[in-house]
């Protein structure tokens, strides 16, 4: 459903992305993994169509991604991006409600209404709902803009297809939220909504993806599909760390030491 | 966090009639009800005031007080506007040039066209004065606004500066057109950089309404979609806002309103700071229900700073932009205070 052909993007004489292609499949949920600069999140921006290629293309189910207008793409695909710095006071409800500004006009139907409850519930927050989105801490508020986004990707319908892009998604979550939240984005695939995310964490993204790409210097160097197993040169390449590849003590998977 | 304020709205209104009448009622001449009621009656059925009362009444406080509820409301809502839009609780049209620019505009055109052939100087004040504001305040909040947003990220500091420069050279534009004008009235400094409705006219009143009318009806179509800029302009973006489509609309309407009121009142600093800040307190951040809120206490709390204008030195008067300045720069400055809190503590991140 997402075909990337051959993208790059320049800032004045760097290259942030080189030449990267990848294709997602419906319901597929792949991780995008890299030392900090590696071109990660410019390449992520470029798939949610905020930032334009300097050259290749992105297609969004067949068709060209800067041929959507901005409020067709909404009801396709969410972002849920790094930061957020809110200056005015609105509730954590009212900032899940915005995920589906893209389906009503002026008041919220109760369809709108009972899937940002569902949202919250996903995510366990239901308690937060009425707070002040400024007292929230860091790792509440990326829960609520988790809301905001899984109520945005709403619905699923068999025959279409949606996208959700997540940059460091757990950045600021405890141990439980992380599983929690990817748990919740795996959920959705399936579904058929696609996923594509940034991790920092190997071992969570061994656990969920289905597919990691590895990029450094905005170069993709390696696509790592779940039946393929990881090696300790790879990781050496890709982060410049010497890492233990050890094996799950059930003998399925493995698990990084570094 | 808010609870759902049932009453709030049918209490805004009350107070609204209140403040209508009082403000009516009160003035160098007294006018009792029963004269107003008259005199509304003899104007529906065509005829002339029968007294003293009901003329100043029709042709003096009537005017003075709408023009004044609608200058309020138009200041509140463009603080609402521009604070959405610039992200920032901070921002209002005295602060980012739009007042300074529009009075520079409407005093190149009253200055000017005072040399100029009697058919000009007719369709020069309820017209061109307009216009010219529009123009000037336009092109002033441009130019802040371009400046500051620099290299994508939007300083506060950077627009507050860029502010004060774009404010000084409107002012002394303005400074420089009321020294060189022959007509005394013109040469009144203090009308632009003050603000006054001493001279307030029904011409003034229709005018200013009928773009007032507009600009609200809009913005309200457009409180969703300023709602979603509080994530950051790509996220909005990613929610379906088209935000340069969006800033660019907002920026226009914003400017036309304020322009044409600043031309016929001169520049009233503060209100569009005050009013949005204490309703956001009071309702919280959602612009559905900010911009009608700030637009009647807008109303309300400029017609009592005209009232104070009016009566504390009486029969003087006090140019209503120091009662708004003296009352707002206070609130001002603790609002910067805790925006800079919050900026170290956020990160600032836009």
């Amino acid at each position: 459903m997402i075909d990337v052909q051959a993208v790059s993007f320049r800032v004045k004489k760097k290259t942030l992305v080189n030449n990267v292609s990848l294709q997602i499949q419906p319901g597929e949920f792949i991780v995008v993994m890299g030392a900090n600069g590696a071109g990660k999140s410019t390449l992520l921006k470029m798939i949610a169509g905020s930032l334009q290629p300097t050259s290749g293309l992105v297609f969004f189910n067949d068709k060209k991604l800067k041929e959507y207008t901005v409020e067709e793409l909404a009801q396709k695909r969410a972002v849920l991006s790094q930061h957020y710095h809110i200056s005015f006071p609105l509730t954590a409800r009212e900032i899940v409600m915005m995920g589906r500004y893209p389906y009503f006009n002026h008041q919220p139907t109760h369809k709108d209404e009972s899937i940002v409850n569902e949202a919250l519930q996903r995510m366990q927050v239901q308690d937060l709902s009425d707070r002040d989105y400024n007292t929230l801490s860091g790792g509440e508020a990326q829960k609520i803009q988790m809301c905001r986004v899984l109520a945005q990707i709403g619905e699923i319908s068999q025959d279409e297809n949606k996208l959700l892009l997540l940059d460091e998604p757990v950045s600021h979550l405890d141990i439980k939220y992380q599983h929690q939240l990817l748990q919740q984005a795996r959920s959705l695939c399936e579904n058929k909504v696609a996923v594509l995310a940034v991790l920092h964490d190997i071992n969570l993204s061994l656990k969920y993806a289905d597919r990691i790409l590895f990029m450094k210097d905005g170069l993709l160097i390696r696509s790592l599909s779940k039946n393929e197993s990881i090696d300790a040169h790879l990781l050496k390449e890709v982060f410049d760390v010497d890492a233990n590849v050890l094996t799950m003590p059930d003998g399925k998977g493995k698990f990084i030491v570094f | 966090m808010y609870r759902n304020h049932k009453y709030f709205f049918p209490v805004l209104l009350i107070l609204l009639v209140l403040v209508l009448l009082t403000a009516i009622a009160f003035g160098a001449v007294s006018i009792a009800v029963p004269d107003m009621f008259s005199a509304i009656q003899n104007w529906v059925h065509g005829k002339p005031p029968s007294n003293i009362y009901e003329g100043v009444f029709l042709q003096i406080r009537l005017p003075r007080v709408l023009l004044c509820m609608i200058t309020g409301a138009v200041l509140s809502v463009s603080g609402v506007l521009m604070q959405g839009l610039f992200r920032n609780p901070i921002v209002e049209p005295g602060l980012i040039g739009t007042s300074a620019g529009a009075a520079f505009g409407a005093s190149l055109v009253f200055v000017l066209s005072a040399g100029m052939s009697k058919e000009i100087q007719q369709i020069a004040g309820p017209l061109l004065v307009p216009l010219f504001a529009f123009a000037g305040g336009l092109l002033a909040t441009f130019i802040v606004y371009s400046l500051a947003k620099g290299n994508k990220r939007m300083d506060v500091t950077t627009l507050l500066l860029i502010g004060i420069a774009v404010n000084a050279v409107g002012l002394s534009g303005t400074g420089f057109m009321s020294y060189i004008a022959r007509d005394p009235q013109a040469r009144s400094i203090t009308f632009w950089n003050l603000g006054t409705f001493s001279g307030a006219s029904w011409m003034q009143v229709w005018i200013t309404a009928g773009i007032a009318a507009i600009v609200f009806f809009i913005s309200l179509q457009y409180a969703k979609q300023l709602n979603t800029l509080v994530l950051g302009e790509e996220e909005a973006n990613y929610a379906g806002v088209n935000t340069e489509k969006l800033k660019t609309r907002i920026m226009l309407l914003n400017t036309a309103m304020v322009s044409v009121a600043t031309a016929f009142v001169g520049v009233i600093s503060f209100m569009g700071l005050i009013v949005p800040h204490v309703m956001r307190l009071l309702i919280g951040g959602d612009n559905k229900k900010l911009l009608p809120a700030s637009m009647i206490t807008g109303a309300i709390l400029l017609t009592l700073a005209d009232m104070g204008a009016r009566l504390l030195l009486a029969p003087a008067e006090i140019p209503i932009g120091i009662i708004t300045s003296l009352v707002g720069a206070p609130i001002f400055v603790v609002l910067l205070k805790r925006t800079n809190i919050l900026n170290n503590k956020g990160g600032g991140h836009d």
